[in-house]
């Protein structure tokens, strides 16, 4: 994470527009996420069903979001998106783990932005939606490959074992035990784990407590002589 | 002794995944749904399937103040892979309860005829280690 949080800061001081795109983009998806007239009406009232139910989540998640406005959830959150981005994988990578050149190809394309990510704290908590499938729970590195998001899962995840690939890729799979890879023990689960924006949020409470522990240390320090 | 609460199967019902062009849905849906009518026939309150991604479908059953999550995801073109979780925060008698939902689930699956060879596993257990994939080797 900290790695790609420097070669995003090193980025975007070498080409600004590069992070004034990003927030653009981040900007006109928060519209599209939110606002039902952003997007185009679908075409069939199933799609539609579909557009409004994603619109109706994300609008949960604002929820969430203004619930923790005073302990800066938004900048969290807009920090460690950018914290969470991944370099893209080539298909070499998974053709020297042992899979076809199509599963390959499938396997280095990038994880798709609607594809579910992994859940921090696991759905079967049974945690209220709006924290629940925020950005503060389920972490889906931007840029991140299909294969590097199994391998991610399964680094963070005990209970994931592996899953299908494209239905036209059977009879190839994706099993964590074939390729020899294994999850972090405890304190790796946690932090590689838990979503850049709760790292941030955490961090910045942290500092924030930090900040006013030092704060009434320094003030009382200068009552007594 | 330790519960067996995965279990490895294969099944008749036809595979669900969707790759289409911008919607992609991890198959298993109609398995769960399959799998919540046999628990609402035997008294449990089952919530509508929740999409888990590359976890597969879910569902939160509930009976007696009990509560208890099960997962179906498609290994690959055959396998299918359940595991279940007991999510009751009542410590006791918690695990003849656990028992019975078990016992309940693979008789259940048992007598459905559309599914076949129920390898019942413990959560530590690998069910790719007893069904390998068709490639990706460990590399050296």
């Amino acid at each position: 994470m900290t790695k790609a949080a420097i070669d995003y800061a090193r980025n975007g001081v070498s080409n600004p527009r590069s992070v004034a795109n990003d927030l653009k983009r981040g900007a006109r998806q928060a519209r599209i996420d939110l606002d039902p007239r952003a997007t185009s009406v679908a075409t069939t009232f199933v799609g539609e069903v579909r557009r409004n139910f994603d619109i109706g989540q994300n609008q949960g998640e604002l929820l969430f979001d203004l619930g923790s406005l005073a302990v800066g959830g938004p900048y969290a959150k807009a920090v460690g998106r950018f914290a969470d981005a991944r370099a893209a994988a080539t298909p070499a990578k998974y053709i020297g783990q042992g899979f076809s050149e199509r599963a390959a190809n499938y396997l280095a394309e990038p994880y798709p932005a609607r594809g579910k990510g992994h859940h921090f704290a696991p759905k079967r908590w049974g945690l209220p939606k709006g924290f629940s499938d925020s950005e503060f729970n389920v972490l889906k590195p931007p840029g991140i490959s299909r294969g590097d998001f199994y391998k991610l899962h399964r680094n963070v995840d005990e209970s994931f074992h592996g899953a299908g690939l494209s239905k036209a890729l059977r009879p190839e799979s994706w099993s964590a035990k074939a390729l020899g890879i294994e999850p972090y023990g405890l304190i790796g689960r946690l932090w590689y784990g838990s979503p850049g924006p709760l790292k941030a949020r955490v961090g910045g409470m942290a500092a924030g407590v930090g900040g006013g522990a030092y704060d009434v240390e320094h003030r009382e320090g200068r009552r007594d002589p | 002794m330790t519960l067996k609460t995965c279990a490895v199967f294969k099944s008749d019902i036809p595979s669900d995944q969707i790759d289409e062009e911008g919607f992609e849905q991890f198959g298993g849906l109609n398995l769960v749904e399959a799998l919540s009518a046999m628990l609402v026939r035997r008294g449990y309150r089952v919530e509508p399937p929740w999409d888990g991604g590359l976890d597969g479908w879910m569902l939160n059953i509930r009976k007696d103040g009990r509560r208890y999550w099960l997962q179906v995801s498609e290994m690959d073109a055959v396998q299918r892979y359940l595991v279940c979780f007991d999510m009751s925060w009542v410590w006791l008698p918690r695990r003849a309860r656990y028992e019975a939902f078990l016992q309940g689930l693979d008789e259940d699956l048992r007598k459905d005829g559309r599914f076949h060879e129920i390898v019942w596993l413990l959560k530590e257990q690998d069910p790719y280690e007893l069904f390998p994939p068709a490639s990706a080797t460990v590399t050296p």
